[in-house]
């Protein structure tokens, strides 16, 4: 399965990296965010994938507003159907309290579904600071990033989970490293040496 | 969930390597000391040859576990160094540490509680790297702090300049524009706002008036109670002038004791005479400088946009030509600038002007006509007519300024002036023991309007004394016509009082004769317009003969009024009329004289002369 899998262009750097790379991204720097993240999104359109933005913000009214801060409303221009933002509410925790199962059968679903109208796969990304606000379940946050990288590898969407260095503390940030085979720090791109696969 | 790797004594492995490099890459991105120090204690414990690891930032992170902090202790301090080491030797463990500095400045250590001291050893260099990588990221992060803090000073220093430069502008520009001692617009202000407002008037299709005003004995004043009274009175002046304007207007000083008034968007100039005269008065009402009332008079002169110009210099010099005619024709007093072409208009906006100093300033006379009983050959009362002592123009007729009066609501005061006058006169007949003389005052549409006429006639009664039998009052066939049941029910009340009613200028107006039948009159006055005709024109005659049939099937009296000729009074006296009044007998007269004529015991001479 692996060998088959199609190698995509992530956006911010030319190297191509397998569908269903499950990537964390560490940032301490909007301007930073609003130079990678816009040529994720675009990438994800140009390669015939579907987006999907998980923003934290209080409502979907937000949205928009969190959107053109990002300079994502313009990444999605002209593709507006293969775009999808959502608070962090609505992706993460819809029912009230986050549970990994649910958001595994989330991530699967919005694959299946990116397939089933034509297009070639899906990818997303996801603002994880809602786990700080004590929202019950998000202790499971960790055990989700794991399992994550066990769904990648029968369903190939390309997942990018922030993290905000300025929020999360330093021990939290090194066990998200471990779970996370690619990460971004410092804007750069890396194949993950702190990375543990499960089984 | 950290893993140990292997440690290969001699090599270093490659994963352990990447681990160390990404490790700097990620201390490079964290934001603080504490959250360094917890992501790399994490990260190195599961490197080859690390029992337990501690990064250690004065002032940053908490202290350190016993053990740690025993290590910590060697690192520092050379005397403390036993007894660490014998905890070290009892656990079987040695210690390393690296200083974590920057630029010559030490943050801390890094600690390391090491049980593998060959596995360990590949990377000691690379750890060294480590703590100078935190070493530079809390100096760049402090940097960055102070500079941030630098930052903020600068942007407060420069708001605080730019608002400091910016107020200073505005107060230049204030200088430049206005006026320093009373706020008021100065000339160059006053011509760009007299621009606008044109523009405005011309686009609006609207008038805009230019008021020069000038204080008339101001220097004076200011030589006598010295410049700072004369200061304060301008400033009181000014404040009284922008109290009487509206939004869009200005008020400018544009010399030591001259303001211009620039009366913006007027739909009509003929009501702005009203505004100046408010002006006017406003000046001359006292204040009160070192214990003194002050009175300072002022002479206006007005020029109007566009009767008198275009552009605000020709508007500004034509007000200017009319103060200093106001200041000729004797000071305190308003002119509107007359060009040729807008005489009249001027002048009737002047004579407007002056007729509302003129009630309260006692320039109003009452004048008298004889009305003579033909039955009786006596004089039964009077007619009150008004005149106006003009101090230029000399007495003035009720033609020449009536109408004035009665398009602006002057007409209202001036009525209650003339009855007050009348009332109080025909007392004085009948204390001077000329009998029960009637008075009959003239009562104008306007004061049928609301029933405060009842009021007012009411309060002269019990003022004068006067007994209401012995006051009539005039109402035109006209007024009373326009609101039928309005203009009755007020009669009513009048009547209520004691007073009688005439119906003026009978048979000149459209009356329904039914309607008349229902009101209260006492009286029908056959306009003069019948009598002059009455032995000319058959028609005229016609008239004179209905109105008095119509009036004796009523049971009314029937006047007849601007009699002229002794043939004119035969008639009337032939066909029943009752009274009459005009030249023939008298000329509306001062009350001396037509007290005198009221003595004369044989008023029939016209009989004779038309006999």
């Amino acid at each position: 399965m692996a060998q088959a899998r199609r190698h995509i262009c992530l956006g911010f750097t030319d190297e191509p990296y397998p569908e269903g790379t499950h990537i964390c991204y560490l940032y301490n720097d909007e301007e930073e965010r609003r130079r990678i993240l816009p040529l994720f999104a675009r990438h994800a359109l140009l390669e015939h994938e579907s987006f999907d933005y998980l923003a934290d913000v209080p409502s979907a009214a937000d949205l928009p507003r969190a959107m053109r801060d990002l300079g994502l409303d313009r990444a999605a221009g002209g593709l507006a159907g293969q775009v999808t933002m959502a608070t962090a509410q609505a992706g993460y925790y819809p029912d009230g309290s986050f549970d990994p199962d649910g958001m595994l059968a989330r991530l699967r679903a919005r694959y299946e579904l990116a397939r089933a109208a034509g297009l070639a796969g899906a990818r997303i990304a996801g603002e994880t600071s809602w786990a700080l606000r004590g929202v019950p379940g998000a202790d499971r946050i960790l055990e989700c990033e794991s399992r994550i990288n066990a769904l990648v590898e029968e369903t190939p969407i390309t997942v990018m989970c922030q993290y905000d260095l300025r929020r999360f503390d330093g021990a939290m940030m090194f066990e998200v490293m471990n779970v996370h085979p690619v990460m971004i720090v410092g804007g750069q791109i890396l194949r993950n040496p702190f990375y543990q696969r499960q089984g | 969930m950290a893993s140990s790797l292997p440690g290969d004594a001699g090599a270093p492995n490659a994963a352990v390597l990447g681990r160390l490099l990404v490790m700097q890459q990620a201390i490079d991105e964290m934001p603080d000391a504490a959250r360094i120090a917890a992501f790399v204690r994490s990260a190195l414990l599961g490197l080859p040859g690390i029992a337990d690891a501690c990064v250690y930032l004065a002032g940053h992170t908490g202290p350190p576990n016993e053990r740690m902090a025993a290590l910590l202790a060697c690192c520092v301090d050379e005397p403390r160094d036993a007894p660490a080491r014998n905890i070290l030797d009892q656990a079987g463990s040695t210690a390393r540490c690296f200083p974590i500095e920057a630029s010559g400045e030490r943050f801390g250590w890094l600690v390391l509680r090491v049980d593998d001291a060959p596995a360990l050893s590949p990377y000691l260099a690379f750890l060294g790297n480590i703590a100078g990588t935190i070493g530079r990221t809390i100096a760049t992060r402090r940097y960055q702090a102070r500079l941030a803090e630098l930052n903020a000073q600068l942007r407060e220093a420069r708001d605080t300049l730019e608002e400091r430069v910016a107020e200073r502008t505005r107060e230049l520009v204030h200088r430049t524009t206005h006026d320093q001692l009373t706020g008021l617009a100065n000339r160059t202000l006053l011509v760009d706002r007299l621009h606008g407002a044109i523009a405005a008037a011309q686009r609006q299709g609207r008038m805009v008036a230019v008021v020069y005003l000038d204080l008339d004995s101001f220097k004076f004043m200011n030589s006598g109670l010295g410049s700072a009274c004369g200061d304060r009175f301008l400033r009181e002046t000014a404040r009284r002038l922008c109290g009487l304007v509206r939004e869009g207007d200005t008020v400018a000083r544009v010399g030591s004791d001259e303001f211009v008034i620039l009366l913006a968007g007027l739909e009509n100039i003929e009501r702005s005479s009203a505004r100046l005269t408010a002006m006017h008065c406003a000046v001359r009402e006292p204040v009160k400088l070192a214990g003194k009332d002050v009175v300072v008079t002022c002479s206006i002169g007005a020029s109007v946009f566009p009767l008198d110009g275009a552009t605000p210099e020709l508007l500004l010099r034509r007000a200017g030509t009319a103060v200093h005619r106001a200041k000729a024709a004797g000071k305190d007093s308003i002119r509107f600038y007359a060009g040729t072409r807008d005489a009249a208009v001027a002048d009737r906006m002047e004579l407007e002007t002056e007729l509302r100093h003129a009630i309260p300033g006692g320039q109003l006379a009452v004048y008298y006509q004889p009305k003579l009983d033909v039955a009786s050959d006596s004089y039964v009362g009077a007619e009150a007519l008004a005149r106006w002592r003009h101090p230029r123009r000399g007495l003035l007729a009720p033609r020449d300024f009536i109408p004035l009066a009665e398009d602006s609501a002057l007409i209202v005061a001036l009525g209650e002036q003339v009855l007050l006058q009348a009332c109080r006169q025909a007392r004085s007949w009948q204390d001077a023991g000329l009998g029960q003389k009637t008075v009959a005052v003239n009562v104008a549409a306007r004061q049928l309007r609301d029933r405060g006429i009842v009021d007012t006639v009411a309060r002269v009664l019990g003022d004068t004394g006067l007994a209401p039998a012995s006051l009539e009052l005039e109402v035109t066939e006209s007024s009373i016509m326009l609101d039928h049941d309005h203009a009755a029910q007020l009669l009513r009340e009048l009547k209520e009082l004691g007073v009688s009613i005439s119906i003026d200028d009978f048979g000149t107006g459209y009356s329904s004769l039914s309607a008349l039948r229902n009101f209260p009159a006492d009286k029908l006055k056959i306009d003069r317009s019948f009598v002059h005709e009455i032995e000319t024109a058959p028609s005229a005659a016609a008239v004179a003969l209905a109105v008095i049939s119509f009036a004796k099937t009523l049971g009314l009296r029937v006047n007849a009024e601007g009699v002229e000729t002794p043939g004119q009074a035969l008639f009337l006296k032939e066909h029943g009329c009752d009274e009459i009044q005009g030249f023939l007998l008298a000329e509306p007269a001062p009350p001396q004289e037509v007290q005198a004529l009221f003595r004369q015991s044989a008023p029939g001479a016209w009989q004779a002369a038309g006999a």
